[in-house]
């Protein structure tokens, strides 16, 4: 078991010099579920950005299962960290559901049948099976949410990184989305504003802002310090 | 992250930053219009034009070669003009043999040639730093003023407002298909997937692309509509522009034609 995120002194500074994130440690450990909240801007996406070497470290380290973030290792990397984006429309390129789901499995060189069995798990776990030959385009917000998740499963990552996956949804695709995650055995890191989805689902919360982790511990603890939430702009309800 | 690196405004205090759009606008184009009506081999007048380019560059402090790198982009087009060194009648300075053919470039070709590319590379300086040292919005404000029609402003700043939005959208596409593109440490499978099939994802993704473009379109024109869009482009009045500022307009205008009289006369 070496599943965990380790992320040590990660500093990241936009090419225009706007210092997104500064000077960030956090270790994960293999299982763990985690949220991650804080205000619009405060570098969580930035973060998890940096989770699957999308964007390059200005300082400091990422290792993730045990394997550096870095030109060399992002095949590796890729293939254990799936990254689910916060606007599914992104993530979902493909002209129909079964492409979008096969891309990770398809460039991962698998033979054909395996990647048809693949795509059926990944379908299957989301509970979209029926969806496969539907054209992305046409599916309701709730529908390419799940989708999106499938696309990183197909892959079968052993870590999830999820950009607020309960952003949009109406409260059925919300209640739905929710059981989805306690089901799925991954470690994951889930950056929201869902603070009740938090409560229910994250034992433990990272809080951020400006750039910086201002707060790490069991979710009770943080969601109970009403102190801290104000300070940092955020409300439970 | 985003496409801000399409913009080529730079910011700046320099007296060509401060200067009225409008009378940048005029001189940029007047400028330009005075080059292209110089005729072929006017060198001494090119020697001027480009001295008059030269102080302006120095003065927007733009850095001169910022501006001149940026103009090679007008290389390309220069390329059009490659047949004229053929076609031209005149004394052949060289003769090719190919095949059948025995094409040769004339010296009056050559002259017209060189001609061209010089004004062509002129012309982009100038509009570059035209563009680098005024705000986009300035320029459609300037635009406006000198009685560009008001849809083709309108189509303009549409489609540099939309612009940044569609190459954002671009990026964020290319990150997803990258946070998917990986493999496990010791893979017996060759990764990456074919060539076609990685063309036919691209492809895929610029489908993507267009379909959301032309859905956002409809949102866009949607959300004008609500806002009581008629079709007609409304704007506030302009002040007007301050003396100096006029003088300066003048005095650069007169310069240009005097320029182009010139040209004519050597």
């Amino acid at each position: 078991m070496h599943h965990t995120i380790e992320v040590e002194g990660l500093t990241f500074a936009y090419p225009d010099g706007h210092r997104a994130i500064a000077d960030i440690s956090l270790v994960i450990a293999p299982g763990e579920k985690v949220a991650l909240v804080g205000p619009n801007g405060a570098g969580k996406s930035t973060l998890m950005l940096h989770l699957n070497g999308i964007l390059k470290s200005t300082a400091g380290k990422v290792r993730v299962c045990g394997m550096e973030v870095k030109d060399g290792n992002l095949g590796p990397v890729r293939a254990a960290v799936g990254l689910v984006f916060q606007d599914p429309e992104d993530q979902l390129f493909s002209p129909t559901v079964f492409d979008d789901v096969a891309f990770g499995p398809i460039y991962q060189g698998l033979p054909i049948a395996q990647v048809r069995e693949r795509v059926d798990e990944a379908l299957r776990a989301v509970r979209m099976e029926d969806y496969v030959e539907r054209v992305s385009h046409h599916l309701s917000v709730g529908e390419k949410k799940r989708i999106a998740i499938a696309t990183v499963l197909a892959m079968n990552p052993e870590i999830l990184v999820l950009d607020e996956p309960s952003a949009g949804l109406d409260p059925r695709a919300r209640r739905s989305l929710i059981n989805l995650l306690r089901e799925l055995p991954q470690t994951m890191l889930t950056a929201t504003h869902d603070m009740r989805m938090v409560q229910e689902l994250f034992t433990r919360t990272v809080v951020m802002d400006g750039g910086r982790v201002v707060a790490d511990g069991p979710t009770d603890e943080i969601l109970g310090d009403a102190e801290l939430l104000e300070a940092h702009g955020l409300e439970i309800y | 992250m985003h496409a801000h690196f399409l913009d080529s405004y730079r910011h700046g205090f320099s007296p060509i930053h401060r200067l009225d759009p409008r009378v940048k606008l005029v001189l940029a184009v007047g400028f330009i219009l005075a080059t292209a009506l110089t005729p072929p081999g006017a060198w001494p007048v090119y020697i001027l034009l480009f001295a008059l380019l030269l102080a302006v560059e120095i003065l927007s402090e733009l850095s001169v070669s910022y501006v001149m790198k940026r103009a090679v982009l007008a290389f390309p087009f220069v390329l059009a003009a490659v047949p004229i060194l053929f076609t031209l009648p005149g004394n052949p300075l060289v003769t090719f043999t190919i095949g059948p053919w025995s094409p040769s470039i004339s010296d009056a070709g050559l002259e017209r040639f060189i001609s061209i590319a010089l004004k062509s590379w002129f012309s982009v300086q100038m509009a570059i730093v035209l563009a680098g040292s005024t705000p986009f919005p300035d320029l459609l404000v300037a635009m406006r003023a000198v009685h560009v029609p008001k849809l083709l402003v309108a189509v303009i700043g549409l489609m540099w407002r939309y612009l940044f939005v569609l190459a954002d959208e671009a990026i964020r596409l290319m990150r997803a298909r990258d946070a998917r593109s990986g493999h496990p440490v010791d893979t017996p499978y060759k990764t990456g997937g074919s060539i076609a099939w990685r063309a036919r994802v691209t492809g895929g993704m610029a489908g993507n692309l267009f379909m959301r473009s032309f859905d956002r379109g409809e949102r866009i024109y949607a959300a004008m509509a609500a806002r009581g869009y008629d079709g007609e482009v409304r704007s506030v009045p302009l002040p007007p522009v301050s003396g100096p500022q006029r003088m300066l307009l003048f005095g650069g205008v007169v310069v240009l034609v005097l320029l182009v009289i010139l040209s004519y006369l050597l």
